[in-house]
């Protein structure tokens, strides 16, 4: 890439790095790699050309703090001088409350503390809190979170949280979350209620997860966690490496990669593997949730579009799709995010296959 | 006849509407600039135009117009009066080879939403290097003597900001792909 972007760039490149770069280019994979960033240089350029204009003021190696909401506001003279207009007067009183509240605010989340930093607010949709000393604070990007610190969202609020290392952790909706303080050398998280995301960075130290019976010991993976308070489920799907689940700190189980642990009121903990859908190779049969609405080879562009009604999936000769077993399936749910699904093998008997 | 004469200006306009971000991939990636490379598009577009007021067959849009874009980038290059080591060489058809090869990969809505989010929570200066190179257009040799830096330098910095925004891409589509149900 860098000699590609000398030459557009005008420079003189020696004939031997142009013939690397030509020798390069001359795998497919390569070329869909080398047109890949292209496309993202693209959509780079088009992007920055619909966000407001920035100057370049900083130099490069300056660090600078990402950037934060405009919670304090400033006076400004002419508002100040021009004290004796009484709507004036009111935008001054107004403007002195809005710093005042401001600087409590800030004072209140920024406060030097000797609880331990866990994380940053990365992203966040919708309102989501952040209960600190027992007040409720709109999160804010970058907010640092502490230990003690618990994070609610509603409905309509997500909240995401990188971790001082580099974990990310996704708070779902209808959610709360306790990050709780480094005790026995363990970051320890306590889902209250809501799902979590996790994809831990392969730490000494493992990161705990509670529910109310429920502790998921991490090292290093990517997982999903319920806990719906109405009927007691707590649930732990693992997607990537391998975690421990433990009831009420006793009984260790060991989850593979698609396993799901399962503790429901008054039925017994189970581990399943997940196969929400069935279907079998060559032909598309048995969709199960009602929520999805399209199913497409992963690189191909045939779709299938599904009523909610009648989520069964026929295989349409107009499409020539058949899916095989190890073939990825990108899916769209009506109500929720994209996901890639692989084939695996369920039954080699009659070769269908789960999803 | 084809299906081309039988399509109105309206049609291919919609058509090269939607194939603009590709485009875009296109010109960017030759030009590594994209204020030169929005003029282009919007000259290839006008060609477009005149071609269909001509009567001239376009059957399909994407390739007809990436190598009227190509043609306007050669052209671009040669204005420029600099001995440009890309105007004539056989690298150019590689580049068009890639996007032929892989003309369904396109970043699609929920990648570009990602990104979005991903370039507005870098900090200040690295958008604002994007900024210079991407959207004004500027060298890197320029960018150097405004920032008082090496132009190496920067080229480094800039792959690593793009490796930065691919992660960030990558980790944001995988939560996204994380379903609530």
């Amino acid at each position: 890439m860098e000699t590609w972007t000398r030459l557009r760039e005008g420079e003189d490149v020696s004939a031997q790095d142009q013939d690397a770069l030509k020798e390069w280019l001359s795998s497919k994979d390569h070329r869909r790699t080398f047109q890949d960033g292209l496309m993202l240089e693209g959509h780079l350029s088009v992007l920055l050309s619909e966000m407001p204009h920035m100057t370049a003021k900083e130099t490069v190696d300056e660090p600078v703090t990402p950037t934060m909401p405009r919670e304090t506001s400033t006076l400004s003279p002419t508002l100040i001088d021009s004290y004796h207009f009484p709507w004036k007067a009111v935008g001054s009183i107004a403007a002195l409350l809005i710093l005042t509240f401001s600087l409590y605010y800030m004072g209140e989340l920024f406060q030097p503390s000797d609880k331990e930093i866990i994380g940053k607010v990365f992203a966040f949709d919708g309102n989501p809190k952040v209960e600190r000393n027992s007040v409720k604070w709109p999160a804010i990007l970058s907010l640092k979170s502490r230990a003690g610190d618990r994070v609610v969202t509603d409905s309509n609020s997500h909240l995401e949280l990188e971790l001082e290392d580099g974990s990310l952790l996704w708070l779902g909706p209808n959610s709360s979350l306790l990050v709780s303080s480094d005790f026995e050398l363990s970051q320890r998280l306590r889902l209250e209620s809501g799902s979590l995301h996790l994809e831990v960075e392969k730490r000494q130290q493992p990161l705990l997860v509670s529910m109310d019976t429920m502790t998921i010991e991490v090292l290093g993976t990517r997982f999903s966690v319920k806990h719906r308070i109405s009927d007691g489920l707590e649930q732990v799907h693992l997607q990537e490496g391998r975690v421990s689940v433990s009831l009420q700190e006793k009984h260790e189980h060991l989850l593979e990669p698609g396993q799901v642990a399962q503790l429901t009121k008054g039925e017994p903990f189970s581990i399943s593997d997940k196969t929400p859908f069935k279907i079998a190779e060559g032909k598309v049969l048995s969709v199960s949730p009602t929520h999805l609405k399209l199913i497409e080879p992963e690189g191909e562009r045939h779709s299938f579009k599904l009523p909610r009604s009648n989520p069964e999936l026929t295989h349409r000769s107009d499409l020539s799709f058949k899916p095989i077993v190890g073939q990825n399936l990108k899916v769209t749910y009506i109500d929720g995010p994209n996901r890639i699904i692989h084939l695996k093998p369920l039954n080699p008997k009659n070769r269908a296959t789960s999803l | 006849m084809t299906q081309g004469n039988h399509r109105d200006l309206a049609q291919l306009s919609l058509e090269f509407l939607q194939a603009r971000h590709r485009l875009m991939g296109y010109l960017v990636g030759l030009l590594g600039d994209g204020y030169t490379a929005e003029d282009i598009l919007q000259e290839t577009w006008l060609r477009l135009a005149r071609a269909h007021e001509k009567g001239v067959e376009i059957e399909d849009v994407i390739p007809w117009s990436r190598g009227t874009a190509r043609h306007l980038v050669q052209h671009h290059w040669r204005k420029k009066g600099k001995k440009h080591e890309l105007v004539n060489s056989d690298l150019l058809d590689l580049v068009d080879m890639s996007f032929e090869e892989n003309e369904q990969n396109e970043i699609d809505g929920s990648r570009r939403d990602a990104l979005r989010l991903c370039l507005s929570q870098l900090p200040k200066n690295s958008l604002s290097l994007l900024n210079m190179k991407y959207e004004e257009g500027l060298s890197f040799k320029a960018i150097a003597v405004k920032l008082e830096r090496s132009p190496s330098a920067l080229m480094m910095n800039l792959s690593r900001i793009r490796t930065k925004l691919g992660e960030c891409v990558e980790r944001r589509i995988r939560f996204e792909e994380f379903s609530w149900t």
